[in-house]
């Protein structure tokens, strides 16, 4: 049995952190015109009406134009990274390094509307496990898996109403990590995440603004499509298709929403939610409620949070959520399988040096007391990779939600930096 | 259990255990009413109520060891509404994200997952050293006590300097000078400070177009950060058009829509 050395490891986290302390601070080039404040603002204004300052003669002006056009826009958001989980008894190492994207092309044509693909991809680079247990099942290194995230068209009616059909992701709700009234998406948006790899819905979204206000419907069209054993066959739509509905507005400094969603065949679900300013902080809310439908019973979902900077620069900022799950049996699904959680962070940009930003977290299932700490610590030196390294300790016992895939007093190392163009 | 438990009761405590918003010097209660005259003045010559503006800017930051960043940003702007609508136009990564502003209410709006953030005044334009909220009606007196300390000389003019101290939480800086010519009563520097007092930007307003009689809008500005030396941003200001703007150009569904 291969043991990793517990004196090594240690050195190599203190290199790390004396690396990360002493840091060089940026290099601060001279205010242009000297420290003679008196002759940097004489010379300032001494140029003709409409001249630029000096050292801004090349401004590029008037790249704008009126002139409705066809747009074409390529881009997309990738995430290289590289992660290594250890047991607490350093008898076990499983690594990983993979790239993962979100790719997208959009046209847009002067009174047809806009057309929209986005596609996932991910790659593994490498894939080690070492010591004891069950190695992790591995992906092909020589085929990139990829998925269609999002694809769909979307106009206008007289500037009224406004309307989007096809495979498509939802963003309803205030919520940074729990956000009970996203009803729609195939999946919980994943706030640890560097990138978001979900995939769209397909379905029909209308939007009207309204004075203060703006009303959503959307079709759900994703059960329409049935597998009869003899490949996929037309559904009927009075039968499949579910309706979501939301109403948001705005009253004095917050935003509320109501939502809604129903069919013949699903359980109803009824959502309220707020977000806003109060005594300087950013607070929000969100309230799910379903009724007992079938065999399903009468469930509740509800989290909060707030986030608040701690200091007049807005260097510091503490933030906090909470989430109350009341039949944890429906969402077997990370973060959602426990009935109470919690989560709090301290982030610090500029700690020590410019270059440097830090966040300190805390997330807990309080109903299996499992708990997963991570220190993270992202680099932004001048004419350098950005890039981010993060430490997380779990633990609370075997077998339980932040130590299922690690064990219990587990810790991570990882790196990773996120490039968008 | 139990030491899972003081685990992770001692973590969330550590957390909230944090020190508590840095302690405001604020002392001043009151405004000078000289002061709140000079306000007034240039308040007057900078407020287009009654108009509509559309007008272009193209912001260039300049930062020390790094390329020039430029962003151009379409403007429309109702004062009597107590409104504006922002939209960036280059460079393509920034185009289609915008705010819009309804009285108190601040939106950006983000093309890429298509979203409304709810903001408040103290954003940033693309991370720039401008503010959003040059943007829209001057509203100083009910955001800040005004306080004269003094004429200074800024460039050729002899200035009166008014010191602004902020009145409520939710504003740019919370203390400010601003340092306005006796010329024509118009403002061309102003000093954004912390509550401790220190420096932290730097504007210079270096060129006005009189729109209407009596009323100016600024061409070109350099904002200039004390923090990060080197760093400074000038905005430049075109394409100014006091024409009426459609009403639907003030929702967020014209955002949404200028980003398809």
């Amino acid at each position: 049995m291969k043991r990793f050395s517990k004196s090594m490891i240690a050195s190599a986290l203190a290199l790390a952190a004396t690396t990360v302390l002493f840091a060089p601070l940026r290099a601060y080039a001279q205010e242009p015109g000297g420290t003679d404040l008196a002759a940097f603002e004489a010379d300032l204004f001494a140029g003709e009406s409409g001249t630029s300052p000096a050292g801004f003669s090349t401004v590029p002006t008037s790249t704008f134009s009126d002139v409705a056009r066809t747009d074409y826009l390529v881009g997309g958001t990738v995430v290289a990274q590289a992660v290594a989980y250890f047991t607490s008894d350093l008898d076990s190492m499983t690594a990983l390094s993979d790239i993962s994207g979100k790719l997208f092309a959009k046209v847009s044509v002067p009174d047809y509307g806009a057309l929209y693909i986005a596609y996932n991809a991910r790659h593994a680079f490498f894939q080690a496990h070492s010591g004891s247990g069950a190695p992790p099942v591995a992906v092909d290194p020589y085929s990139p898996a990829y998925e269609l995230a999002e694809l769909h068209y979307s106009f206008d009616v007289a500037k009224v109403l406004f309307v989007r059909i096809g495979n498509q992701l939802i963003s309803w709700g205030p919520s940074r990590i729990w956000s009970p009234v996203d009803f729609i998406n195939l999946q919980k948006a994943d706030a640890f995440s560097s990138i978001d790899l979900r995939v769209g819905k397909p379905g029909l979204r209308l939007h009207m603004p309204l004075p203060r206000s703006n009303a959503f419907l959307f079709a759900d069209f994703a059960n329409l499509v049935k597998d009869g054993g003899g490949g996929l066959t037309y559904g009927d739509p009075l039968e499949s298709v579910n309706i979501g509905g939301r109403y948001d507005f705005t009253a004095g400094s917050f935003e509320f929403g109501l939502t809604g969603y129903a069919g013949k065949n699903a359980q109803a679900r009824f959502g309220l939610d707020a977000s806003g300013r109060l005594l300087g902080m950013t607070v929000y809310g969100e309230l799910a409620l379903r009724p007992e439908y079938a065999s399903y019973g009468y469930s509740a979902q509800a989290s909060a949070g707030f986030s608040r900077t701690l200091d007049e620069l807005k260097r510091w900022t503490l933030s906090a959520e909470g989430f109350y799950n009341q039949l944890p049996v429906y969402e077997q699904i990370p973060l959602y399988q426990g009935k109470f959680y919690a989560y709090a962070a301290l982030s610090a940009s500029e700690l020590l040096s410019s270059s440097l930003s830090t966040t300190l977290s805390v997330i807990s299932n309080l109903t299996d007391l499992s708990y997963s700490v991570k220190l993270a610590e992202s680099f932004s030196f001048p004419r350098a990779v950005p890039f981010t390294l993060s430490v997380s300790f779990a633990g609370g016992g075997a077998d339980k939600e932040f130590t299922r895939f690690a064990g219990d007093r587990a810790f991570s190392v990882s790196m990773s930096t996120r490039v968008e163009f | 259990m139990n030491t899972v438990r003081r685990i992770v009761a001692a973590s969330f405590l550590a957390l909230a255990i944090v020190p508590a918003p840095f302690a405001q010097s604020k002392t001043v209660s009151s405004s000078d009413p000289r002061a709140l005259a000079i306000v007034k003045v240039f308040e007057e010559k900078l407020n287009v109520t009654g108009l509509d503006v559309t007008n272009t800017f193209t912001l260039v930051q300049k930062k020390a060891g790094e390329a020039d960043r430029v962003i151009q940003i379409q403007i429309y702007r109702r004062d009597s509404a107590d409104t504006f609508t922002l939209v960036f136009k280059y460079p393509e990564s920034e185009k289609g994200k915008g705010y819009y502003r309804n009285k108190d209410d601040l939106f950006l709006y983000l093309p890429s997952t298509r979203e409304f953030v709810y903001r408040n005044r103290k954003d940033d334009v693309g991370s720039t050293d401008v503010r959003t909220d040059i943007f829209g009606k001057s509203d100083v007196t009910a955001q800040y006590w005004a306080n004269l300390e003094g004429v200074v000389k800024v460039a050729k003019w002899d200035t009166d300097v008014v010191r602004l101290d902020a009145r409520q939480l939710d504003v740019a800086f919370p203390v400010q000078k601003w340092y306005v010519r006796q010329t024509d009563g118009l403002p061309v520097k102003v000093e954004s400070f912390s509550a401790s007092g220190t420096l932290l930007r730097t504007t210079y307003y270096l060129d006005y177009k009189e729109v209407t009689p009596g009323r100016f809008i600024f061409t070109k500005l350099l904002a200039t950060d004390a923090l990060e030396k080197g760093q400074q941003t000038l905005l430049t200001n075109e394409n100014i058009s006091t024409a009426k703007i459609p009403d639907y150009t003030f929702s967020k569904a014209f955002l949404e829509e200028q980003s398809r």
